[in-house]
């Protein structure tokens, strides 16, 4: 009993130390605050986190795979703007601007990809460039505006209601399901898992871990596109700065869901807890009074503490250290 | 000076010390053998404190009596050297006194000079290794694999036969060339120049990939950085190079990767709880099966073994040799590279000695010893 009571210990230290966060989390605010707990409250929480837990699904598979993406912000306000531009400035049909932006996301991931593995150069580095070449493509093609009042076919999207909650919530599990399904089930998702676990081990066991790496990318790019077409069908505005920020929430929400920064390792239940993890404490810092800046503070505390934890549990320190200079005194 | 007295030490369904009592004495050069998951390493860190043992046991140093040690206790004890080493001749060469190890139990304590070789390998696993390397009851049949001329990746002009059913040794110092030429036979790396026939038809292996599906399967020589993926399940390595076999329309069959996981984890006799065992947590030798049945479960022809019982026990290596065996006859053509002299001789129906990336030369059967070998892998 007390060897399965170690084991399940562990279990929940490895697999499912969100879900005790997640809890903790709702029991403190719904102290402090009564109105957390409230069904309108809830549900702001639900519908604001959908477009958020798209994107995380997006970061699911570059890390995974071993790498990481920064330029999915400044990726998000391209998507944004062009989309925006579609429907606004020009005569095309408002639902072309779903294939355009994905296919749009599709490519910048996959020039993300092909820079990091075929020139074998830190993921890191490459999107840190991309990013500013993003943004500064966001810039030049909205001039610095901002564009609102979005076409209501469009915006349709948010403000239908199927069994009381708005249609994105069900693309939303849609995108998780799906994402669930691909990394677990599919021989594509081993692929990724094998890469992000040991790249040049999964290359000599015949995995084309470069295409496997690239494409991972890819479809982070495609993914973080949803995610800015649901972002923008809500907030019925956007601008090259509408988008940025939304990769430290995301790259927070997936390292405490318990998707290592080493990648190989992935769990997509983990990382929806991680989002509404990410999300209550902003819901309870708004409920709270606290400003902007402040919650800037905080998520940035809270994604070194996440990366320390990573750290600790996937690689710990050796236990045994051997003091010399006592040995010697004695 | 320090002293054990029956220390156990029980993990969730294993035992890792059973009633352990052991002295070690001031100054003295103290071995530890036995297999892998022997109870040694558990031995060391109860010593150096850095887990608790079981109750019931007491720790003796120099009279004070602990019930365990902590790691600042045991800085103090600096003076006893305990050895462990899975290489004999070090033990030999070191060593005052042997203690071997057993399935978490001691078995014996003995004076290095008053012992042997098959002695303490015996007491290591429990039984009479009779014959080593056991003979093949089949012949070597047609060519299987033919490298003509390969140079890149630091070997030049390598050429060299392959048939089936045959066990063909390469020899060479370290930086011969050995695991390069195999690197480029196995698509790791780029090939120059020359070319490969496999049943006398030009192949094209461009990358691991096409060499996979050549029916080349390689065992690397770092098993932990290239061949298994320490953080994940034995079953999800096994699967890793069989793939295409697992899926239909790019989805996993659940239930054939488990039987194929199950099939080879009974085949290879990999000694683990489970197959959603991480592999991590497996002793060198088992992982070295696991790196195995992944090669095996992409039903190659031609496998190569770059160094295939390194820093792996005992029994474990006479069953790594079993299974070469098993294979050969089974009709697989096999490539072993190794440094271990008596497992190439032992081993190798031929031998191929590179030196500086050039082919020194090649020894039949007949022609095997540890001077030729020697003589060509040093270039004279």
């Amino acid at each position: 009993m007390k060897e399965k009571l170690k084991g399940a210990g562990r279990c929940i230290y490895q697999e499912g130390t969100v879900y005790i966060i997640l809890i903790v989390l709702v029991v403190f605010f719904s102290i402090f605050n009564p109105t957390f707990l409230s069904g309108r409250n809830l549900y702001n929480l639900l519908t604001q986190s959908t477009y958020i837990v798209i994107a995380g699904m997006g970061i699911c598979f570059v890390m995974i795979s071993g790498g990481i993406d920064l330029s999915v912000g400044y990726q998000m306000a391209v998507c944004g703007c062009v989309s925006a531009i579609i429907m606004l400035n020009t005569d095309l049909p408002v639902w072309t601007v779903w294939p355009i932006s994905i296919a749009l996301g599709f490519a910048m991931g996959t020039l993300n990809g092909v820079i990091a593995a075929k020139l074998r150069i830190f993921p890191l580095v490459v999107t840190i460039a991309t990013s500013e070449v993003f943004k500064g493509i966001a810039y030049t093609i909205t001039s610095s505006k901002s564009y609102s009042g979005m076409p209501d076919a469009f915006r349709a999207l948010y403000k239908t209601k199927l069994l009381g909650l708005p249609l994105d919530v069900y693309l939303a599990i849609l995108v998780v399901a799906a994402t669930w399904i691909v990394l677990n089930k599919t021989h594509f998702g081993r692929d990724v898992l094998a890469v992000g676990g040991n790249k040049e081990c999964a290359r000599l066991s015949g995995i084309k871990a470069d295409l496997v790496q690239t494409l991972c990318f890819s479809l982070t790019g495609a993914i973080f596109a949803i995610a800015t077409i649901d972002m923008l069908a809500q907030q019925n505005q956007t601008s090259a700065t509408t988008g940025p920020g939304t990769e430290i929430t995301c790259l927070t929400a997936a390292i405490i869901g318990g998707i290592s920064m080493m990648g190989g390792k992935g769990n997509v239940l983990g990382m929806v807890a991680g989002i509404f993890v990410m999300q209550m404490i902003a819901n309870g810092m708004q409920l709270a009074g606290w400003g902007t800046y402040t919650q800037y503070i905080v998520k940035g505390v809270i994604l070194l503490l996440a990366i320390g934890f990573d750290a600790i549990k996937n690689y710990p320190k050796p236990v045994v250290r051997i003091h010399k200079d006592k040995a010697k005194a004695a | 000076m320090l002293k054990l007295e029956h220390i156990s030490k029980t993990y969730p369904g294993v035992t890792a010390l059973d009633d352990v009592s052991l002295e070690f004495e001031q100054g003295e050069v103290h071995a530890l053998l036995g297999e892998n998951g022997a109870g040694k390493s558990t031995l060391i860190k109860i010593i150096a404190g850095a887990i608790e043992p079981d109750a019931g046991g007491v720790i003796d140093f120099d009279g004070s009596r602990f019930e365990r040690m902590t790691p600042a206790l045991s800085a103090k004890c600096g003076v006893a050297v305990i050895y462990i080493s899975h290489r004999m001749d070090e033990v030999f060469q070191i060593t005052e006194r042997i203690s071997v190890l057993r399935d978490g139990r001691l078995i014996k304590t003995l004076p290095t000079a008053s012992t042997n070789r098959p002695e303490l390998v015996s007491l290591m696993v429990g039984r009479e290794l009779t014959e080593s390397f056991p003979a093949r009851k089949t012949k070597p049949g047609e060519v299987v694999l033919e490298a003509r001329d390969l140079t890149g990746n630091s070997v030049e002009h390598v050429s060299f036969k392959l048939h089936r059913g045959e066990i063909l040794g390469f020899a060479g110092l370290v930086g011969s060339g050995r695991s390069e030429t195999m690197e480029l036979v196995s698509g790791a790396k780029h090939l120059e120049h020359g070319e490969i026939l496999i049943h006398g038809k030009k192949a094209h292996i461009t990358s691991p990939n096409a060499a996979i599906r050549h029916g080349i399967g390689l065992i690397p020589e770092d098993r932990k950085e290239l061949g298994v993926i320490l953080h994940n399940t034995v079953m999800f390595n096994t699967s890793l190079s069989c793939m295409g076999k697992l899926t239909r329309l790019g989805f996993i069959n659940g239930r054939r990767n488990r039987e194929v996981a199950e099939k080879y984890r009974a085949d290879l006799s990999i000694k683990v709880p489970g197959i959603k065992q991480m592999v991590v947590n497996l002793s060198g030798g088992n992982q070295q099966k696991v790196v195995l049945a992944k090669a095996l479960a992409a039903d190659p022809e031609i496998i190569i073994f770059d160094e295939p019982t390194k820093g792996i026990d005992v029994g474990a290596k006479q069953e790594i040799y079993q299974l070469m065996n098993t294979l050969a006859e089974a009709g697989k053509a096999i490539i072993m590279i190794s440094s271990d002299m008596e497992e190439i001789l032992g081993m190798s129906d031929r031998i191929v000695v590179l030196h500086e990336g050039l082919v020194a030369g090649e020894l039949q059967r007949d022609e095997f010893s540890q001077e030729r070998v020697l003589q060509l892998a040093s270039g004279m």
